[in-house]
């Protein structure tokens, strides 16, 4: 006999259930649904899925799409686009040879670890930091203990390659998916040690403490011999696959395509809008597709693009130009393009660049009577030529992006560009109400902490449609204003602001020794 | 001291007949909703799924809450990251389970989307971080799971991230 009462949580009708468990996050839901069979029928969170040649995201994924409930709720497929390393240097590629244990790893796995103190600075140690520091000391072993499961991964990896089974799974998914909207692809799944940007089945399934090369995908391009004659089929095989499934299957529902190297600094390669070829009419097909609302695209380009092909030839022979302006429902673009060879918003006065990618000849904007938001990152631009391609944007936009510009010429800067944003167009008058809010990324630290970055919204708007100063200096240097975001950890987020006021907030230490030393 | 033309009456399910200024009471959009409909209210209003020491409760709560803003619309990812509870509010939720989870019902019926948010966040608060037998423990709950719907749930829960 059950001499236990109904419990009240219980007695709860499931809408209120709901609304408590808004307030958590899964780790906690998951409790909750272990608890007794009532609660159990609590729903996940689970709007998105991942994908990638890797057996536990491949299993997981089916299984989401075989079920009944679950299914229905995802509405984005993440494809982790980054292969396993087979070499200390991220960018050689063994032609999928592992081989045995080797000292590559052993370096790989010690730069793990400097980076994880690196990132981790002067700043206070936080709950995060503490998990992380935890997990360093799980992993300090000898790195020989890794190698086992680390080529286990490799060699499962290598044969889904074979197989395609991770392709064969896109292609149900997106039969089974019917509230699926978005595909996202990305380099940077992986993260940092112990700090994934996304937790995926694959990842989730590591051993407590497992240090192993983190992979970052898509090529660099710092190798100027680097053609796409001589590209090697494993080079951004997520964006292959997805762009040519999404122009192949008619019957999906995706209307967003994301393709975004999360501030790497690394992208497609930009000559696909160079010559004919099979991804450039793949992904003119998916912008064609009524309704298509969303494209972000990062490009990687080079100097042999800026040089030897007669000056950015793929952003000029109007190709790209072509592609946008198929899109006439798009809400959303950003378009990013890596100059590997580049500081990020470094001056280009003397580098050997003589003309910018000019907007205008990029951007169809005349195509999007409903585009809500615009995003620049990394292109060779002058003022005239932003603010001139500002005046013809739509009334809708609501929002505009600009990260890491470089601007051609001596004189031109960050605060050149915000004077005549602020003077040469209508936004002041329309208002913050109805003009689209400007937020500005003007550099990253992506040498040295890849997805580091200051952002500057308010001040900027203070400045565009208030009595705000400009947030730069006349010669182009920002102020102590904005905040300052790490794309691969919420937690980092803080004002930028002098090394005093971090300390007198509490945010760094002012004693300088980090955490712990994470030597091996 | 409110006027009497502003002084309503609640009626609880106990039959408990229960004084409230007219901006206390519509703090709640269903009796908000009612007034504006009928005008004058001579009536008693009766509120029969509340019994009278709840509903002291949330008259407590909205007329401590009269002068707040009216709330607004925060997008999901903004409502998961606060389960932040102010002090006042914090001391309030300090009642036993009972009257805790009668107060969330009493909050939804009446629609008091402020009381509701903090009954919820309380009760999201008591779950956090907390594993599935410290939950059972904390709530009374009795594992009636068979061996097959534990293997299913814990299957399950492991397709999704832990954020």
């Amino acid at each position: 006999m059950d001499l236990l009462p109904p419990t009240p949580i219980t007695r709860l009708p499931n809408e209120l259930l709901d609304l408590i468990i808004s307030h958590l996050p899964n780790r906690d839901i998951k409790s909750l649904r272990s608890t007794c069979s009532h609660l159990s029928v609590l729903p996940l969170r689970l709007q998105r899925v991942f994908l990638s040649p890797n057996p536990s995201n491949i299993k997981v994924f089916r299984r989401i799409a075989d079920h009944d409930n679950f299914r229905r709720d995802v509405v984005e497929i993440i494809w982790d686009d980054a292969l396993l390393r087979t070499s200390c240097d991220e960018d050689y590629d063994d032609e999928g040879f592992l081989g045995e244990y080797n000292q590559w790893m052993v370096r790989a796995c010690k730069k793990n670890l400097q980076d994880l103190n690196s990132r981790k600075s002067n700043d206070v140690d936080r709950p995060d930091h503490i998990a992380r520091a935890l997990q360093a000391v799980a992993a300090m072993q000898p790195i020989k203990a890794f190698w086992g499961q680390y080529a286990l991964l490799f060699r499962e990896e290598m044969k889904v390659l074979k197989s395609n089974a991770d392709v064969d799974a896109l292609a149900y998914g997106l039969k089974r998916f019917p509230s699926l909207k978005r595909i996202t692809i990305t380099p940077a799944t992986h993260g940092y040690l112990f700090n994934p940007l996304y937790e995926t089945p694959m990842i989730r399934s590591f051993p407590y403490g497992f240090n192993y090369p983190i992979p970052y995908g898509w090529p660099k391009r710092e190798d100027d011999t680097f053609d796409k004659d001589s590209d090697k089929e494993k080079h951004w095989r997520g964006c292959r696959v997805v762009m040519r499934l999404l122009a192949q299957e008619t019957a999906h529902h995706v209307t967003e395509l994301v393709i975004t190297d999360h501030q790497l600094g690394r992208g497609i390669d930009c000559n696909i809008f160079r010559d004919p070829c099979e991804q450039y009419d793949n992904l003119v097909c998916l912008l064609r597709k009524p309704g298509f609302s969303r494209l972000d695209l990062s490009l990687a380009a080079n100097a042999i693009d800026q040089e030897h092909h007669y000056g950015w030839s793929a952003f000029f022979n109007g190709s790209l130009r072509y592609a946008l302006a198929q899109a006439m429902g798009l809400e959303h673009v950003s378009l990013s393009v890596a100059l590997s060879y580049l500081e990020p918003g470094a001056k280009v006065g003397n580098q050997p660049i003589e003309r910018c990618m000019s907007l205008n000849a990029i951007f169809p904007v005349e195509n999007w009577p409903k585009l809500r938001h615009f995003g620049l990152s990394g292109f060779v631009v002058t003022t005239e030529d932003v603010v001139s391609l500002f005046k013809r944007l739509p009334e809708t936009i609501r929002s505009v992006e600009l990260r890491s510009l470089h601007f051609l010429g001596e004189d031109e800067n960050w605060w050149k560009l915000l004077t005549a944003i602020r003077d040469e167009l209508d936004w002041r008058t329309r208002g913050l109400a109805t003009g689209p809010k400007l937020v500005i990324c003007p550099d990253t630290y992506r040498d040295r902490w890849p997805g580091r970055a200051i952002w500057i919204e308010d001040e900027v708007s203070e400045f565009l449609y208030g009595d705000g100063p400009n947030p730069f200096s006349e010669l182009g240097a920002v102020r102590f204003v904005g905040v300052e975001r790490d794309v691969f950890d919420p937690e980092y987020e803080r004002p930028h602001t002098t090394v005093s006021n971090l300390q007198r907030l509490g945010i760094t230490k002012k004693d300088e020794r980090p955490l712990c030393e994470l030597e091996m | 001291m409110a006027a009497a033309g502003n002084l309503l009456t609640f009626v609880s399910a106990d039959n408990v007949h229960i004084e409230v200024e007219r901006d206390v009471a519509e703090r709640s959009l269903l009796i908000k909703n009612m007034l504006e409909d009928l005008g004058e209210a001579t009536e008693d209003i009766p509120i029969p799924n509340v019994n009278e020491p709840v509903l002291r409760k949330v008259i407590e709560w909205c007329r401590h809450h009269k002068n707040d803003p009216p709330a607004s619309t925060e997008d999901e990812d903004s409502r998961r990251k606060t389960t932040d509870i102010d002090e006042w509010d914090q001391k309030f939720t300090q009642v036993d389970q009972e009257m805790l989870f009668e107060i969330i019902l009493a909050a939804n019926y009446l629609d008091i989307k402020g009381l509701l948010d903090v009954g919820c966040k309380t009760v999201a608060n008591m779950i956090k971080g907390k594993s599935p037998e410290e939950i059972r423990k904390t709530f009374n709950i009795q594992n009636d799971f068979t061996p097959e719907e534990e293997d299913q749930i814990r299957r399950e829960n492991e397709w999704a991230e832990d954020r």
